[in-house]
C-alpha cells in the first residue's frame, strides 16, 4: 500500500481514538445502573441504628423502619440484596426463587424475615425509639382498630398502668410471632386484608401480654 | 426520476426504522417480531436482486421491467399503509421488495442509457442508493412524527410513480426502429477490460455486505436507543440521525482530498464505521449530543465505503446489470445478517437489564424521603407500569401522576422521578452496548476483504474496437 493509501486509514484511526478517548474519559465505560449495595455491609447493629426514625416519628415511619430492618436482616442471611428480596417477596414464585438461589427451603425465607422483624423491633426498643403503649393508644386508637368504648375505657386507666401492662416491644414481637407471613405476603396487594391481619395479630398479642402481666402481678400480690 | 425511484427503494430498507416503535405499539407485537418489517424487506430484496438483474440483462427488457417494478412497488406500498396486522404488513413488504429489485436493477441500465456514459450512470446509481439509504430513516422519522407511520408508505406511491413515464418512454424508444444501435452501445456483452471476468468481485461484495450489516446497527439500534430508551420523539430522533447522511455526503470531499484509492477508502471507511459504532456503545450520558461525534465517524465511514466499493464492484465487469444485482444482494443480505445477529443480542441484553434496573429503582424508592404510604402506593404504580410496558423500557411519569403527594413532598417526588428516569436510561443505554460493539466488529471485519481489493489500473489501454476479448466477446 502506498503512503497516500495509508494516510486515510491512519487519519481514521486517529479520529476514532479521539472520540473513544473523550467518551471513556467522560465515564462512558461505567455508564449503567449501579450495583445494589450488599445487604451485609457492616455489622447488624450498624445497619439497625444507622437510620433510626426520629423520636417523634409516627406509626407509619416506625412500621417502615421495622419492615426494612427485617428485610435487610433477611437479605443478609440469604446473601442477596435487600432490593432483590423486596421485589421477590410479594409473589410465592419470587420467594421460591429466592429460596432456591440461597439453597434453602421456602419456609426459611419467611423465618429469616420474621427474625429480622423481631431484631428491628428490639433495636428500636433498646434505643428508646418505640413510643410507650399509652402514647400509641392515645394517638392511634383509630389505626389500631380499638372500638370507641374500649378506647375511652383505656383512656381512663393511668398511663403508667397501661405502659406496664403493654410493653410496646414485647407486644409487637409477640404480634410478629403470630403472623402468617406467607399468607400476609400473598395478599400484600389487598390493603384491607393486610390491615385486618395486622390488627388481629397486634390485638391478640396485646391481650396475651396484658393477661400474662396481670397474672404475674396477681401471683406477686398473693 | 429514475434516481429518485432508486433512492426511494433503497431508502425503504431503513425508512421504517424510526416508525418501528410506533408500529410495535399499534400492531401490538414484540421488538423481535417488528424487526421483521426491516428484515423481511431486506431479505426479499437481497434474494430477488440477482434474478431481477437477469430479467433486465436484455436491454430492451429493462424499461418494461422498471415499469412493472414501479407499479408493483407502489401497489405494495399502498398495501403496507393499509395493513391491519403485522402479517399483512410483512407480506406487503416482501412484494414491495420484489418490485424494488426490478426497479433498482433496471434503473442501472436505464441510467447508463440516459446518461450515455457508463461511469457516470453507475456513479449516479450508486449515489442515489447511498443518499436514499442514509436519508430514509430521517424522512421516515419526520413523517411518523408529523402524521403517522402509514404516511411513510402513502408518500412513496406518487413519488415512485413519477419515474413511470420515463420508464415507458425508454421502453418505447428501445422498441422503435433504429434503436438497436443505441441499445447495443451499452450491451452487456461489451467488455472494456478483456483481462477481467464476469464473476462478481467477491472481496468488494463481501466488504459491502459487512458494512451494510454494520449500517443496521447504526440506524436500527441508534433509533431504538433514542426513541425507546431515551424517550425522544421520532422527529427529534430523525433530526439526531441526520448527522449520518450529512457526514456520508461530506465523505465525498474527504475522498477527493485524500485520493487514497478504493482500498484506502474502504479500509478507512471500515475503521471509521466500526470505531463510530463501538463509540456508540460507550456513551457517557443519555444526552443525544454524545451520539453526534460517533455518528459523524459512522457517516464518513459509510460514505467512503459504500460508494467506492459499489463503483469498484461494477467497474469493467459485465453484464453490468448482473454485477449491480450482486452488489444489491450483498448489501441487503448483509443488512439481514446484521439484523439476525444484532437483534437477539440487543433483545437479550434488554431483558437482562430489567433486574438491575428494577433493583436500582427499588433502592431509590426505599431510600426516598417520602411518606411511607406514598412510597407503597408509588411502588405499586411503578410495578403496574413495568408490567404494562413488558419488554419495553418503562416510563415512570404515569406512575408519579397517579399518586397524590402532599405539597411538602412534591420537591422530593420530583427529584425521585428524575432519579428513576436516570436509572432506567442508564440501564437501557447499557443494554445497547454489546449490540453496538458487535456491529462495530462487523464493520471492522470488512477491513479484511477491503485489503484484498486490487486497484484497477486505469491507464491500461483498452483493446482496439472490433477485436475479440478472451472469451470471444466483441469489444466496441
Amino acid at each position: 500500500m502506498s503512503c497516500r493509501t495509508l494516510l486515510l486509514p491512519f487519519a481514521a484511526l486517529v479520529a476514532v481514538a479521539v472520540v473513544l478517548g473523550v467518551q471513556l474519559a467522560s465515564g462512558g465505560a461505567d455508564y449503567g445502573p449501579p450495583q445494589p449495595a450488599a445487604a451485609c455491609t457492616g455489622a447488624r447493629d450498624d445497619r439497625q441504628t444507622r437510620a433510626f426514625p426520629p423520636a417523634n416519628a409516627g406509626l407509619d415511619r416506625l412500621t417502615e423502619y421495622v419492615v426494612l430492618a427485617g428485610v435487610e436482616e433477611a437479605a443478609c442471611e440469604l446473601r442477596i440484596s435487600r432490593e432483590r428480596l423486596l421485589l421477590a417477596l410479594p409473589s410465592a414464585e419470587g420467594r421460591r426463587a429466592v429460596a432456591r438461589a440461597a439453597d434453602a427451603e421456602q419456609g426459611d425465607v419467611t423465618r429469616v424475615l420474621k427474625d429480622g422483624l423481631r431484631h428491628g423491633i428490639a433495636a428500636l426498643g433498646s434505643a428508646g425509639r418505640l413510643p410507650p403503649a399509652s402514647v400509641l393508644l392515645d394517638r392511634h386508637a383509630g389505626q389500631l382498630g380499638l372500638p370507641g368504648l374500649l378506647a375511652g375505657a383505656v383512656n381512663r386507666v393511668p398511663d403508667r398502668v397501661v405502659d406496664g401492662l403493654l410493653p410496646t416491644a414485647e407486644v409487637l414481637i409477640s404480634a410478629v410471632d403470630r403472623l402468617n407471613l406467607d399468607e400476609l405476603l400473598n395478599g400484600i396487594n389487598d390493603p384491607q386484608r393486610l390491615e385486618t391481619a395486622l390488627r388481629a395479630a397486634i390485638g391478640s398479642a396485646a391481650l396475651d401480654v396484658a393477661r400474662e402481666r396481670l397474672t404475674d402481678a396477681l401471683r406477686f400480690w398473693r | 426520476m429514475l434516481s429518485l425511484a432508486v433512492g426511494i427503494v433503497l431508502a425503504d430498507s431503513a425508512i421504517v426504522t424510526l416508525a418501528l416503535p410506533e408500529i410495535l405499539r399499534e400492531l401490538e407485537t414484540s421488538v423481535s417480531a417488528v424487526a421483521w418489517v426491516l428484515t423481511g424487506y431486506n431479505l426479499a430484496l437481497g434474494l430477488t436482486a440477482v434474478p431481477a438483474a437477469r430479467v433486465c440483462m436484455k436491454p430492451d427488457r429493462a424499461p418494461g421491467a422498471a415499469a412493472i417494478g414501479l407499479v408493483l412497488f407502489a401497489a405494495a406500498s399502498a398495501a403496507c399503509a393499509l395493513a391491519p396486522s403485522l402479517t399483512v404488513l410483512l407480506s406487503a413488504r416482501v412484494l414491495q421488495a420484489i418490485g424494488g429489485a426490478l426497479v433498482i436493477t433496471a434503473a442501472l441500465e436505464l441510467l447508463v442509457m440516459t446518461t450515455s456514459d457508463a461511469h457516470r450512470g453507475v456513479r449516479r446509481w450508486a449515489q442515489a442508493g447511498v443518499t436514499g439509504a442514509a436519508l430514509g430513516p430521517v424522512a421516515g422519522g419526520l413523517l411518523t412524527d408529523a402524521i403517522a407511520w402509514q404516511s411513510i408508505f402513502i408518500v412513496q406511491v406518487p413519488l415512485v410513480l413519477l419515474a413511470l413515464p420515463a420508464a415507458l418512454r425508454l421502453r418505447a424508444a428501445a422498441r422503435a426502429p433504429g434503436a438497436d444501435a443505441m441499445v447495443m452501445a451499452e450491451q452487456p456483452v461489451v467488455r472494456l477490460d478483456p483481462s477481467g471476468s464476469d464473476r462478481p468481485r467477491i472481496a468488494a461484495n463481501l466488504a459491502l455486505a459487512l458494512i451494510s450489516a454494520a449500517l443496521t446497527a447504526a440506524l436500527f439500534l441508534l433509533v431504538l436507543l433514542l426513541i425507546e430508551a431515551w424517550r425522544r420523539s421520532p422527529a427529534m430522533a430523525a433530526l439526531t440521525v441526520t448527522v449520518i447522511p450529512v457526514a456520508a455526503i461530506c465523505s465525498g470531499f474527504v475522498a477527493r482530498s485524500a485520493r487514497a484509492g478504493t482500498k484506502g477508502e474502504a479500509v478507512a471507511g471500515s475503521i471509521l464505521t466500526g470505531g463510530g459504532l463501538i463509540a456508540l456503545g460507550f456513551l457517557p450520558s443519555a444526552d443525544p449530543v454524545w451520539t453526534l461525534a460517533p455518528q459523524v465517524l459512522v457517516g464518513l465511514g459509510l460514505g467512503l465505503t459504500v460508494e467506492s466499493l459499489t463503483a469498484f464492484a461494477l467497474r469493467d465487469r459485465f453484464p453490468r446489470v448482473l454485477q449491480g444485482g450482486w452488489t444489491i444482494a450483498s448489501r441487503h443480505l448483509g443488512i439481514v445478517a446484521g439484523l439476525l445477529v444484532l437483534t437477539p443480542i440487543f433483545a437479550s441484553d434488554l431483558a437482562a437489564a430489567r433486574a438491575p434496573a428494577a433493583d436500582a429503582v427499588a433502592a431509590l424508592v426505599i431510600d426516598a424521603s417520602l411518606a411511607p404510604g406514598d412510597k407503597l402506593d408509588l411502588a405499586g404504580a411503578l410495578a403496574r407500569q413495568f408490567d404494562a410496558e413488558a419488554g419495553r423500557v418503562p416510563e415512570v411519569g404515569p406512575a408519579f401522576a397517579a399518586i397524590d403527594f402532599a405539597a411538602r413532598d412534591l420537591p422530593e417526588a420530583g427529584r425521585l422521578e428524575l432519579a428513576l428516569t436516570d436509572q432506567l436510561e442508564r440501564a437501557a443505554t447499557r443494554a445497547f452496548r454489546d449490540a453496538f460493539i458487535a456491529g462495530g466488529l462487523l464493520a471492522l471485519m470488512a477491513i479484511l476483504p477491503a485489503l484484498a481489493l486490487r486497484e484497477i489500473d486505469r491507464t491500461r489501454r483498452a483493446p482496439a474496437p472490433g477485436s475479440a476479448g478472451p472469451r470471444g466477446e466483441v469489444v466496441v
